[in-house]
Order: C-alpha cells, then sequence, then structure tokens
C-alpha cells in the first residue's frame, strides 16, 4: 500500500530573545509511521512539537497536516487531525477518569456539547487499549503517577486523529509499562495507518521501534532517516559528547551507551 | 412565600396567598387585602427578594466563571478587583448624582461597568500568562488593585461627609434601596449572563485541564477566557450597582456546590445559581428581621451565616474535594 504524506515541516526556524530555537527544520512523515525525535536536553524538540501545534509564533510557519497548511486550519480542524499528549499534563482535581478522557470528543461535538453513543463507545475502548478501563470512574489524582500517563494517552487516542505527538510519553512509566506503551504506540501507526510522532530522551528505544528517527543538535537536524541507517557512533558522539558508544547485543540491536572513566 | 412575610412588619401567609391570588385579574377580585400590606408585599419586599436571588445567583457564577477560567479556588469578584473598582466608580458617580433616582442609576449601571472592566483589564494585562500553570500572579494582581480601589473609595468618603455615609452603607452592600425600576435596568442584565454562562460549561470543563492542551481539543481557549471574564465581569458590575459589595457569595457557594454536587462545570452552573440565589435571599430575610425595625450589613451577615456552614461541608464532605 502506498503510504501519503501525513506531516510535512519546511525550513521552521524559531528565535526567542535573540537566541535561535530552531534553524530550518524540515521533514516529512508519511501515514503508518512510528517517528522519535531525539536529541540532548536543550536541542529544540519540544519546541519543534509546540509549533507543529501552532503554540509558538513562527512567522515563518511552513506545516502542512495532511497536505493542508496549518495556519490556514482552524483549532477544530488541527484537533480533528492532531492529538497532543503534554510533557506535563495538567490534570484537574475532583475530575473523573471518564470524564478526563471524554474531553478528547470535543472537536467532534455540536454547540450544545451533547455527547453520542459512538463518543461513549471508543472512549471506553480507548481506556481498554491502555488496560485502564477499571480506572474509569476513579478520581484522576488518585491514580498513580504511570497509571496517569496511560490514562492521558488514553485521551489522545479516544481523540481518534491520523496524527498523535507525545512528548517524553513514558516518562513516569516503569520498564514494563513502557514496553506496554511502546506496543501500543507501534500498533496504531501499523495496524491503524497512523502517523505517531514522539519525543523522547531515550535513544535506545527509539533505535528499537521507531521507522524513523530525527536527531536534533543546537535546533538543527543532525541527521534523519531509518535508525539502522543513519545512527553510528560517529553521529552519536557528534550528538552527545565523545563518551558515547554504539554497540551490538546478543540479538543484533544496537545499543546506545555512555563510557565515563575515572 | 417566606422571605415576603419577614420583615420589620410581619405579614400572615394567607394574606401573602391572597394578595398575590388578587393579582390574577377577575378571578379573585372578592379577595381584601390592606392597601399597606399589598404596597409593602408587591412594591418593597417582592423586589427585594428578586433582587437578592438575582445578585446571590450572578455572583456565584462570576465567582465559579473567575474560579474555573483562572483555575485558582481563591479567584472572585472581591479579590479580583472588580467589585472594588465598580464601587469606586459608583462612589464617584454618587457625588454627582442623586441616590436612588432612575436616570442616576442608568448612569450608575455604566460607572460600574466602565470601573470593573478598567480594572478586570489592568488585572488581565498585568496578571494574566496563558503558558503559566499558575495564577496567583492574577490574584496578587487583583488584591492589589482593589487595595487600590478600597483605599481611594473611602478617601472619597472622608472628602465628602454629607453624602459619604448614604454612599457608606450602599457600599457595605444592601437590598434596602431597591425598587423595581432599578431591578428592571440591572436584573435583565445579571439573568441574560447568567444564561450565556450557562452555556459555556462544557468549555469551562476542557479549561480546566489547562489553555494549551485546551485549544488542542479544538477550544479556542484564550478568547473563550476572554469572553468568560468579561461576561462575569458584567454581572459583577451589575449587582454592585444595584446592591453595593456582598463578599463572600461568590466565593464560598461555587466551592460549597462543589463539595455537595462534584467538579461538573455543566451542574455547578445550574447548581451554584440556585443556591446561591437561595442564600443571598435567606440572608437577606435575617438581615432585615433580626433587628428589626434597623438592618445588619448583608456582608457580615454572609460572612456569619455562611463561614460556619461552608466550613461544616468542609469537614463532614471532604469526598476527595482538593482545595
Amino acid at each position: 500500500m502506498k503510504k501519503s504524506i501525513a506531516l510535512k515541516i519546511k525550513n521552521l526556524s524559531l528565535k526567542k530573545s535573540n537566541q535561535n530555537i530552531l534553524t530550518e527544520v524540515s521533514f516529512t512523515l508519511p501515514t503508518s509511521c512510528l517517528a522519535s525525535i531525539i536529541g540532548p536536553t536543550g536541542a529544540g524538540k519540544t519546541s519543534i512539537i509546540r509549533s507543529i501545534m501552532n503554540f509558538e509564533n513562527n512567522n515563518n510557519n511552513d506545516i502542512h497536516i495532511n497536505n493542508k497548511l496549518s495556519t490556514e486550519m482552524n483549532l477544530r480542524e488541527i484537533a480533528k487531525q492532531v492529538a497532543y499528549v503534554h510533557q506535563n499534563s495538567l490534570l484537574p482535581a475532583g475530575l473523573k477518569v471518564y470524564d478526563y478522557v471524554l474531553f478528547a470528543r470535543s472537536p467532534y461535538l455540536g454547540f450544545f456539547g451533547n455527547h453520542t453513543q459512538e463518543d461513549h463507545q471508543i472512549v471506553k475502548e480507548s481506556l481498554m487499549l491502555v488496560d485502564c478501563l477499571q480506572y474509569a470512574n476513579r478520581d484522576l489524582i488518585s491514580l498513580s503517577g504511570g497509571e496517569q500517563r496511560l490514562v492521558i494517552i488514553a485521551r489522545a487516542i479516544a481523540q481518534q486523529t491520523p496524527i498523535m505527538i507525545l512528548d517524553e510519553p513514558a516518562a513516569s512509566l516503569d520498564f514494563a509499562l513502557s514496553s506496554k506503551l511502546t506496543h501500543i504506540l507501534q500498533n496504531l501507526a501499523h495496524e491503524d495507518n497512523k502517523t505517531v510522532l514522539i519525543v523522547t530522551h531515550d535513544i535506545n528505544d527509539a533505535m528499537k521501534f521507531s521507522d524513523y528517527i530525527i536527531l536534533l543538535k543546537n535546533g538543527k537536524v543532525l541527521v534523519q532517516g531509518e535508525p539502522s541507517i543513519v545512527i553510528n557512533e560517529a553521529v552519536l558522539q557528534e550528538l552527545y559528547g565523545p563518551q558515547a558508544r554504539l554497540s551490538e547485543d546478543s540479538a543484533g540491536n544496537k545499543v546506545a551507551w555512555a563510557s565515563y572513566q575515572k | 412565600m417566606f422571605s415576603l412575610q419577614v420583615g420589620a412588619v410581619a405579614i400572615p401567609t394567607s394574606d401573602i396567598f391572597k394578595a398575590v391570588l388578587k393579582g390574577i385579574p377577575f378571578l379573585y377580585d372578592d379577595f381584601v387585602i390592606s392597601d399597606n400590606w399589598s404596597q409593602i408585599i408587591f412594591d418593597i419586599r417582592l423586589p427585594r427578594v428578586l433582587a437578592a436571588g438575582i445578585v446571590g445567583a450572578g455572583l456565584s457564577l462570576a465567582g465559579l466563571t473567575y474560579q474555573g477560567v483562572f483555575r485558582n479556588n481563591l479567584a472572585d469578584p472581591y479579590l479580583l478587583g472588580i467589585a472594588s473598582g465598580s464601587a469606586l466608580a459608583v462612589t464617584i458617580a454618587n457625588f454627582f448624582l442623586p441616590l436612588g433616582s432612575l436616570f442616576a442609576f442608568f448612569w450608575i449601571q455604566i460607572c460600574a461597568f466602565v470601573g470593573g472592566l478598567i480594572i478586570i483589564g489592568f488585572v488581565y494585562i498585568i496578571g494574566f500568562d496563558a503558558n503559566s500553570r499558575n495564577f496567583s500572579k492574577i490574584i496578587l494582581t487583583g488584591i492589589a488593585l482593589s487595595s487600590l480601589c478600597t483605599a481611594l473609595t473611602f478617601f472619597l468618603l472622608m472628602l465628602e461627609s454629607e453624602k459619604g455615609l448614604s454612599i457608606l452603607s450602599f457600599l457595605f452592600g444592601s437590598f434596602n434601596l431597591v425598587e423595581w425600576r432599578l431591578l428592571m435596568v440591572a436584573g435583565p442584565i445579571i439573568l441574560f449572563g447568567i444564561f450565556l454562562l450557562n452555556l459555556f460549561g462544557h468549555s469551562l470543563n476542557i479549561l480546566q485541564i489547562g489553555l494549551e492542551e485546551s485549544q488542542t481539543l479544538g477550544i479556542n481557549s484564550k478568547k473563550m477566557s476572554v469572553i468568560l471574564i468579561l461576561i462575569a465581569s458584567i454581572i459583577t458590575c451589575s449587582a454592585v450597582a444595584l446592591a453595593g459589595i456582598i463578599g463572600f457569595v461568590g466565593l464560598v457557594i461555587p466551592h460549597l456546590c462543589r463539595l455537595l454536587f462534584g467538579n461538573d462545570y455543566k451542574n455547578l452552573l445550574i447548581t451554584s445559581a440556585f443556591i446561591g440565589a437561595i442564600f443571598l435571599i435567606l440572608i437577606d430575610d435575617a438581615v432585615r428581621t433580626i433587628i428589626a425595625p434597623r438592618e445588619i450589613p448583608i456582608g457580615a451577615m454572609t460572612a456569619l451565616i455562611g463561614s460556619p456552614l461552608f466550613v461544616y461541608f468542609l469537614v463532614t464532605k471532604r469526598r476527595g474535594y482538593d482545595l
């Protein structure tokens, strides 16, 4: 099946207080793709996704979402195309998990904000997908950090958009939950033909599970492409310094690590 | 019905019924009721009770809206300085216009709007940061401007001792001066504001997850916030113009409703309006009966009755309620 272009970013630049945060960042992501943006702290990873979501005042925005210029789309149109998981989502007190996930259906509601049977079905399925349906009637803030994270991701899933953007989705998840999340995101990309873009610090997970990887340094794209092709030790050292190493595990997977000597 | 009975003159329930039924043309014309009582019921108590209900509902919803938009449980029309701004403008207007006349009331209403909106404008410009997750700055700005307006108001009152006293009693909050013609100006504005705010229940719910994240759900959160602040401020200004400063209602009634009915703004908008209205009607009953024929300042009474009630609910009905 031929993949169509879902997200196209051309020469994206961002300046704040006379400092270049992003410089001419360009990449294109197709449908059915799990992509990761990787880079050291302060490289501009979050700024890219904030620009895609129109949170930053970029004057030279050339971001196409499903072949439509994002600046020509209203918020509701964007919300039907892109679901976004914030790095530190605000969780209101006294809100039930189910009601929180139901917020995801907002872009599809009419003037009076009445939800349909289908909306409720989608919310239940999304919660089931992340194994959180049993928490539906619990207060959101009574859940553990990891469970809350999964519920936030369920909200993004319930938005039913062709593109999902997640900023550090595995933050506060333990190893098992993190693996489960990766599996869910892979399924969303490959089974449901979504474009899933993740910002992460975990280069090993990104190399292992991503179809496409974008390495950022000082607001510029260092390399981008299939992880097995574009990532080598020289690139890692350019990104993280001379202590960065790349080797292979017994299964032949590339493993990045850092070597520090006393 | 109870509120129409009580006051400096106690009127029996049967006469209240007779007076109300007599008002229906042709059906109960043979009912006999004293003209004085009829006048007390229809010209003094009924507008006063309606005003207390409308102002109570309006202030509760204004407080609930500010708390929802700023995601800060301390936000209320008084802490944000809107009421003090309106009160200052009303004080200035009262120096030039006689209290109580309809012409004056139109101007007082306009001055209350201008004063309140100038203050909320300043508070918004100085204290509002869309990217901030903590709205303490907006509350602190409100408190600072509120204090400034209160100080200026008292300074003006000191300058004019003759009119100062009547303005002062008005500023402490009272439904004493409410008449039909004044209620007919401010009442519809507050009621229309209440109706409009009730359309925004879903949006207020979503605003609780933050301005940026609600934007990703298709809500124009910044525009929505400005609209909501504007409606709540217009309600507050109209309430101040009609009945002076009545604190406590806008802060506590929304919390009381959260404790009792949960955090869904669709429910809270209805319940806060309803409970706010009943609360202020009952408070006004108490104000005019406890030391009749004199009246207790309504602001003192709201705190006197409301505070212990609120603490009681806070202690006994927490149910996951988080301030």
